[in-house]
């Protein structure tokens, strides 16, 4: 037993050893990048001449293929999972980039939830060889952990569904070279507009729920506070959405108990079956006491047909997943030698914010189905200066604003 | 009939070694040049670190059968308390801090256990939540950054550094001192260890202890690592018992446990999500090859246990 432990010793004295003599036998990746470099700053080259020369063709995208490098670029993304719905809908918008994209490689890492397993993830993605990595970070430490971590091995790095929520860390990201920049959401506008829609019903008391253990759950309930203060309304009483879904029917009682005046419940999240838990309590409130105590929550679920049905749900913010081929885009640019900025990208998508049964019907025929590439090939393209030459950051920041319920309707329509 | 029982006995004790050299050849004949480069096998090392301590630490409490689900929440409580006050104090004594917490919270799990009769893993659930409620409130508004020197030390050697040391320090305690021996005795039996004159509770408080300091060093490796403080901290405590389970240890204690089982453990759990990522598998498959791969090491270990004498 004790050989076999000293064996065990030896091996990790010897694993330690080759570890530390240095990076020689690394040189594949580096060739690989210091090539990629290369053909990237011959075809800026290329661009600025045919550019002086008045040559350039218009956005058709074949002339661009021909300057750009061939080389393939291999993605690597870090997600939390791709059970949920936003996890389903991103997993099959950029498995579909990589379809019809005939360069691109996507390597999935799934299921950390703390930074030091996200590190871990991008080390291991950049020893695969990725020449970029885009992640939705848990939090600042992450952020700037993986964004070093990058720099250190010239692998670009992309922030989506997530923003540095302290001035330190994004000073320390600008600092970095191979840092592309971050993709969000829409966050506190959209919460603001959620008030909006209690205050456009007349309502004035509200419970809510939720809590700032994050920078978005903090920017959510900032945008929640600004609305009440806006409007009028006045919270009655706040439980938390921490980490025990099953005390949520116990909260939602109790604001309902305790405040009879209460007029409707405010979700920060409905993820994990908060909204779900929420309507039926509501709903049981409804049949017991005639009363409509209605429910406006981030996130969509299960149930909205019959809680719009009902009168119990008024408002559900979804519909953002298309966001990560916003921060596709950007990261892929900037792997092919050509970035949409010299600045460090910052966009803004914007929510879906569903308000009754034919939002909802909408959005389930065209958002909330796997099936539907919202972004088909000819719009992935556009965003690419592989394909189209012309492709700015104004272009994909005005692709964000026109993001709407109808700019989908229309956008799929278009199509047949 | 001995001599079959000894080959027997022989295969059972091999079966973790076999398993990590198994999963060591495989993954270079197919990660080919990605697995064996020196980054990676940096990464290897330096991502096993942490949960080997970790691992080393739990040890001694599964060694006289308990299982410690505290680890994680006293990694967490350990940074909170060295970070709230390490503007006060010179950046060389974080890591003595994070020690001395860590063993505190652990010599108090330790009391719960012997002297309230509280059962130890219902303590290590407590001591769960405890900590994750006090970093989702001591994070909410602001990131808590480590000392700048203590994150200059982002290095592989001192991963490996502090590993080693703790991993033959782990050794040394647990085969070669009282409090090891002891607590594979109690692990075996319980009643027997007390008749025989053994101060039962006092070894488990000294196990409880051991389970914290390493924890307490596990919290100032992750400082290292990520650089501060934020509300997913210390989330080990299942990957610490799925690593001990591979790595042989046995799940009611006894004379069976040893600190191999973290090196292995670790060694083994890391390298499988290593090579799993440079392999490129099909995310939809990752998981069925994990599973796979867990449960066959854990009906392994249990059939290898199956005729164990325990307390």
């Amino acid at each position: 037993m004790k050989k076999m432990i000293a064996i065990i010793l030896c091996i990790v004295l010897t694993l330690t050893m080759i570890g530390c003599s240095g990076g020689a036998a690394n040189t594949d990746t580096a060739d690989a990048n210091t090539e990629r470099e290369d053909s990237a700053k011959d075809a800026a080259e290329n661009k600025t001449e045919d550019t002086t020369e008045g040559s350039s063709e218009d956005a058709a995208g074949n002339t661009a293929a021909e300057e750009v490098s061939t080389d393939p670029v291999k993605l690597g993304v870090i997600f939390y999972s791709k059970d949920d719905s936003l996890g389903q809908l991103v997993y099959s918008y950029l498995n579909y980039a990589a379809e019809v994209i005939d360069n691109l490689e996507i390597q999935w890492v799934f299921g950390s939830y703390d930074a030091a397993s996200q590190v871990a993830d991008a080390e291991n993605l950049i020893a695969a060889g990725v020449d970029g990595i885009m992640c939705l970070t848990l939090d600042d430490l992450a952020m700037q952990q993986i964004a070093n971590l990058c720099n250190e091995n010239e692998v670009y790095f992309q922030v989506m569904f997530r923003m540095p929520s302290e001035e330190e860390t994004k000073a320390v990201l600008d600092t970095y070279e191979y840092y592309v920049g971050y993709a969000i959401e829409d966050t506190e506008n959209t919460s603001y507009e959620t008030v909006r829609i209690m205050a456009d019903r007349g309502i004035g008391k509200i419970g809510v729920g939720g809590n700032t253990h994050s920078a978005t759950s903090t920017l959510r309930m900032n945008g929640m506070e600004k609305g009440c203060e806006d409007f009028n309304i006045d919270v009655l009483a706040q439980f938390d959405l921490g980490n025990d879904v099953s005390s949520i029917q116990s909260d939602v009682q109790n604001i309902l108990d305790s405040y009879s005046d209460v007029e409707a419940i405010w979700l920060m999240s409905g993820s994990l079956g908060i909204a779900d838990i929420t309507v039926n309590t509501l709903k049981a409130h409804q049949d017991a006491t005639g009363k409509t105590v209605g429910v406006v929550t981030f996130d969509t679920f299960e149930g909205m047909a019959a809680a719009f049905e009902d009168d119990i749900l008024w408002g559900a913010v979804g519909g953002q997943a298309p966001l990560c081929l916003q921060a596709f885009a950007a990261l892929y640019n900037a792997v092919d030698g050509h970035p949409l900025s010299d600045e460090k990208v910052s966009l803004l998508f914007p929510f879906l914010v569903l308000t009754d049964s034919d939002d909802l019907d909408l959005f389930e025929q065209y958002y909330n189905n796997t099936e539907v590439q919202i972004y088909d090939e000819e719009l992935i393209k556009s965003m690419l200066y592989r394909y189209n030459p012309d492709v700015s950051l104004d272009l994909l920041k005005d692709l964000s604003t026109s993001y709407s319920m109808d700019w989908i309707k229309e956008e799929i329509s278009s199509r047949n | 009939m001995k001599k079959k029982a000894d080959i027997r006995q022989f295969i059972s004790t091999a079966v973790p070694y076999i398993g990590l050299v198994l999963l060591i050849v495989i993954s270079i004949a197919t990660g080919g040049k990605s697995f064996l480069t020196a980054k990676n096998l940096r990464n290897i090392m330096t991502q096993s670190s942490i949960l080997m301590v970790v691992s080393v630490g739990t040890a001694f409490v599964m060694a006289h059968g308990d299982m410690d689900f505290a680890n994680g929440g006293t990694m967490g409580l350990a940074m909170v308390v060295t970070l709230a006050l390490c503007k006060g104090i010179p950046s060389w004594a974080v890591f003595p801090m994070c020690l001395a917490v860590g063993t505190i919270i652990g010599i108090l799990i330790g009391f719960l256990v012997t002297r309230l009769r509280v059962v130890a893993f219902i303590v290590g659930m407590c001591v769960m939540r405890l900590s994750s409620a006090i970093l989702y409130t001591t994070t909410n508004k602001k990131t808590w950054l480590a000392p700048a020197d203590v994150i200059k030390l982002n290095k592989p050697w001192f991963y490996m550094l502090v590993c080693l040391g703790m991993v033959i320090v782990g050794i040394i305690v647990f085969e070669f001192t009282k409090i090891g021996q002891y607590n594979k005795l109690i692990g075996v039996n319980r009643n027997a260890a007390s008749l025989s004159g053994i101060n039962v509770n006092k070894y488990l408080v000294y196990s409880f202890a051991a389970s914290g300091l390493c924890a307490g060093v596990a919290a100032f490796m992750t400082t290292v690592r990520t650089g501060g403080l934020s509300s997913s901290t210390g989330n080990y405590e299942v990957d610490t018992l799925i690593a001990l389970t591979i790595g042989g240890m046995p799940l009611t204690g006894g004379s069976k446990a040893s600190i191999r089982a973290a090196v292995i453990g670790a060694l083994a759990l890391t390298i499988l999500n290593n090579i799993l990522v440079l392999w490129g598998v099909n995310a939809d498959f990752v998981n069925v090859v994990k599973g796979m791969v867990f449960l066959t090491l854990v009906l392994i270990s249990s059939r290898q246990n199956a005729g164990q004498v325990t307390g």
